[in-house]
């Protein structure tokens, strides 16, 4: 059988760098010196992408800032839902928060995997969104918060001042999804939950627009990124950004894997092992997780420098269009948390997928960048 | 034999009991590099109940040593000529030492509160750092692995902490290539994980006896030298070179070892060794009891890549990282047996969390203090990443707690 073009002018460097260079000498030198400078110099960046910043500047005004914004808002809105229903205690002011509950957890979930900055100040993400909380710290927790609160209503500044468990998504919807729910904001009734309610979605609200206040121009991370300067405590060089773009990429991808999706399927799956299983909110955010890296990885533009937009975008349109499948589903399963045989084999292609995306942005990706944001794992001892 | 160790030991032990901490203090003062002089805090800042401190990368060729505070928050950095690797610290004298990766040439000596203030003490000749070390119980004496390159013969470096780290002598460690030392809490022993492979400063990192290599588990007496016990694992898997440690408390040293062969599968990975039991049957230069190994799953085996990077107890659980694996497992302490698996990726370093005295280390409703807001209150491990990610770790799994831009390096400590 002919040797394809590529095997005829491949040789396998003795670096074992593996390598295909053209046996023409002059052409191979320059080929090599052109590899060479694509790839990582002492396993550090060596990016392959524009160096004017671009990618920094999409990042920040497509990305961090319309997510941030996009949460804000939720949140404002959930807050105003909030105090309706605890005002109102109607059926329908209780519908309407719990519509603004999912719309929240939306927003949120489409900035989770953006771990930096703003997120990660003052522990916001875990006050956020403390998951998994298999102690049920949650849980003892909120007990106490309702008794005490019989007595005191908490403000959102004592809400900010409680366990992290107490804070955010999870606190919120064990009380707006617990079976008593109805009963509590139902007309007449003096239950303290509605009132921290209130005091958690402001919390949240306050937080959200922390966040969103820490993506703006004049956010000092957010002028380092787009401008790094050598004595910067963020970043001090074009390098640096990327790599903090692409690691939140690839670290992105391993929680939607490893930790949520890895709830969900395989023997161990079960409904209520996901998070926010309450309030069927597990594929919503793993839906916003997904776009939130499609967006990273795709609407910077760094796809493109890796000429992957295409395929990236094709295997996200992929995942997406599984989870639409699954969220139109008329139920994921029964109610001691086994998925239905839909579902289940719904999930294990989404996981397939999810797989795919995960190595084409560890193996190809990440290598046609120049990145190496890997260091231990390549220089142990 | 470590000649003189005891003796000065003795007179040592007297002037570190009356003057330990001003003396070690004032040695690392005047002692400090320009460029550290320069960075010098403020002599008021409140010594942290916790403090880390890790090596880390921040671009091609440039390292720094950086200790951070329990919620991650940066206190100092250190800047370094080459690759650091392991910490050692003695709380109650509030020294700390890091040391550099081998071919260790420098170890950083410094009061915990002052990490920019560090006294530098480099290898005597024929000798090299390999990265850990630790110290005496009274904190007068430091015990660094080291090794003996043309003798091909691991030492442990004795260095007096009370004389500016002079160096008193040295003691074999019983095996090639030792590469961490830890003590066990209450004895003068040592335990020593000799990873069983020789280099040599001519030729950088280069493995030299990967066929025949010959790890080991010693334990050592520091007041004498003298071996105590010794452990290896058996001939087929005498490939697996024993690295990192960390002692429970029980006084028991888990280890975690990195395979340098091409089996699938590989028993001794991971283990631990009964101090009694091992002491008791140490005859003929070999113990033949007190070495437990834990059972890892061949996919497990085989994410790993074979390849443990560090070793912490944490409460209950010993605590493995991969960072070729990009995950963490746990084992039980009492059953040896697999717990559970994390992925966090390019996870290498892991430390206990010890809480602060008088606080639960739980999620206990009563408690709303700063550490619950943290999550620190539930963690039992801290861990890093080359992401640049810290981590905690408690039951209910991993908790981002900062993103650093610098991509953390092999090892965490709390110091």
């Amino acid at each position: 059988m002919p040797l394809s073009r590529a095997k005829r002018w491949a040789y396998r460097l003795p670096t074992g760098l593996g390598v295909a260079v053209s046996p023409r000498p002059r052409r191979s030198c320059l080929y090599l010196l052109g590899l060479m400078l694509l790839l990582p110099v002492n396993g550090y960046v060596r990016a392959a992408v524009p160096a004017d910043g671009a990618y920094a500047d999409r990042a920040v005004h497509q990305v961090y800032q319309p997510a941030a914004e996009h949460f804000a808002d939720a949140s404002s809105q959930l807050l105003a839902a909030a105090e309706r229903a605890c005002a109102a205690r109607s059926p329908e002011a209780l519908e309407s928060l719990l519509a603004h509950f999912e719309m929240a957890v939306g927003a949120f979930s489409a900035l989770e995997l953006y771990r930096t900055g703003p997120l990660l100040e003052e522990n916001r993400q875990n006050r956020l969104f403390y998951w998994p909380d298999k102690r049920r710290v949650g849980e003892r927790q909120m007990r106490a918060l309702l008794t005490d609160a019989a007595t005191s209503i908490p403000s959102r500044e004592d809400i900010a001042g409680k366990s992290v468990a107490l804070q955010g998504f999870p606190a919120l919807e064990r009380l707006l999804y617990s079976s008593r729910t109805p009963l509590y904001f139902s007309e007449g009734n003096a239950a303290p939950d509605c009132q921290v309610a209130v005091a958690i979605s402001d919390n949240i609200d306050a937080m959200a627009h922390q966040i969103s206040k820490g993506w703006q121009d004049d956010a000092e991370q957010v002028m380092s990124m787009l401008e790094p300067t050598a004595g910067s405590d963020f970043f001090r060089t074009r390098e640096e950004v990327l790599r903090s773009l692409v690691t939140q990429i690839l670290v992105g991808i391993d929680v939607v894997q490893d930790r949520k999706l890895a709830t969900l399927t395989g023997e161990q799956a079960d409904i209520k092992a996901g998070p926010l299983w309450r309030s069927a909110q597990s594929l919503n955010m793993i839906r916003n997780n997904l776009e939130s890296l499609r967006a990273l990885s795709i609407d910077t533009g760094l796809a493109d420098a890796a000429d992957l937009e295409g395929e990236l975008a094709f295997e996200f349109r992929s995942a997406d269009g599984m989870l639409q499948k699954l969220q139109e589903l008329p139920s994921l399963g029964d109610e001691a948390g086994v998925f239905s045989s839909d579902a289940e084999s719904l999930l294990r292609s989404l996981m397939a997928v999810v797989g795919g995306i995960r190595y084409t942005l560890n193996d190809r990706f990440v290598a046609t960048l120049g990145i190496s944001p890997g260091f231990n794992s390549e220089d142990g001892d | 034999m470590p000649a003189g160790a005891s003796m000065s030991r003795r007179s040592l032990l007297k002037l570190a009991l009356s003057t330990v901490l001003p003396a070690s203090a004032s040695a690392m003062t005047t002692t400090a590099t320009t460029a550290a002089a320069a960075a010098v805090p403020s002599t008021t800042r409140a010594p942290a109940e916790r403090l880390f401190i890790s090596g880390a990368r921040q671009g091609p060729d440039d390292y720094v040593a950086v200790v951070f505070d329990d919620q991650a928050r940066r206190i100092a950095s250190i800047p370094l000529s080459a690759r650091a690797h392991g910490a050692a610290s003695h709380r109650a004298t509030q020294q700390a030492c890091l040391f550099a990766r081998r071919p260790g040439l420098y170890l950083h000596a410094f009061d915990r509160r002052f990490p920019e203030q560090y006294r530098t003490v480099k290898p005597v000749g024929g000798r090299h750092f390999y990265g850990h070390g630790s110290y005496s119980a009274d904190g007068a004496l430091m015990y660094a692995t080291e090794n003996d390159y043309d003798a091909q013969r691991g030492v442990l470096g004795i260095y007096d902490t009370t004389a500016g780290y002079r160096r008193l002598g040295e003691m074999e460690t019983g095996g090639t290539g030792p590469h961490e030392v830890v003590r066990i809490p209450g004895s003068p022993m040592l335990v020593v994980a000799n990873g069983g492979i020789h280099t040599h400063p001519d030729t950088g990192r280069e493995k030299l006896n990967i066929d025949t290599m010959e790890p080991s588990l010693t334990v050592v007496d520091s007041r004498n030298g003298r071996l105590l016990a010794r452990h290896v694992l058996p001939p087929e898997w005498h490939q697996v070179s024993l690295r990192h440690l960390a002692v429970d408390a029980d006084g028991n040293v888990w280890f975690a070892g990195q395979y340098e062969g091409h089996e699938s599968t590989v028993a001794g990975l991971a283990g631990v060794i009964h101090i009694d039991r091992s002491l008791r049957s140490f005859s003929r230069g070999r113990s033949t009891k007190g070495l437990s190994l834990v059972e890892l799953p061949a996919d497990l085996q085989l994410r790993t890549s074979h390849y443990l990077s560090s070793v912490a107890v944490a409460g209950e659980h010993a605590l493995f990282t991969s960072s070729k694996g990009g995950l963490m497992f746990k084992v039980d302490r009492v059953s040896a047996r697999l717990v559970e698996t994390l992925s966090v990726r390019d996870c290498s370093g892991v430390s206990a969390v010890s809480p602060p005295s008088g606080q639960a280390a739980d999620g206990d409703v009563s408690k709303d203090s700063a550490d619950t807001l943290t999550g620190m209150a539930s963690a039992t491990a801290l861990l890093t990443s080359g992401t640049g990610e810290i981590l905690t770790l408690s039951d209910d799994g991993t908790m981002s707690l900062a993103m650093h831009r610098v991509q953390w390096d092999n090892h965490v400590y709390a110091i």
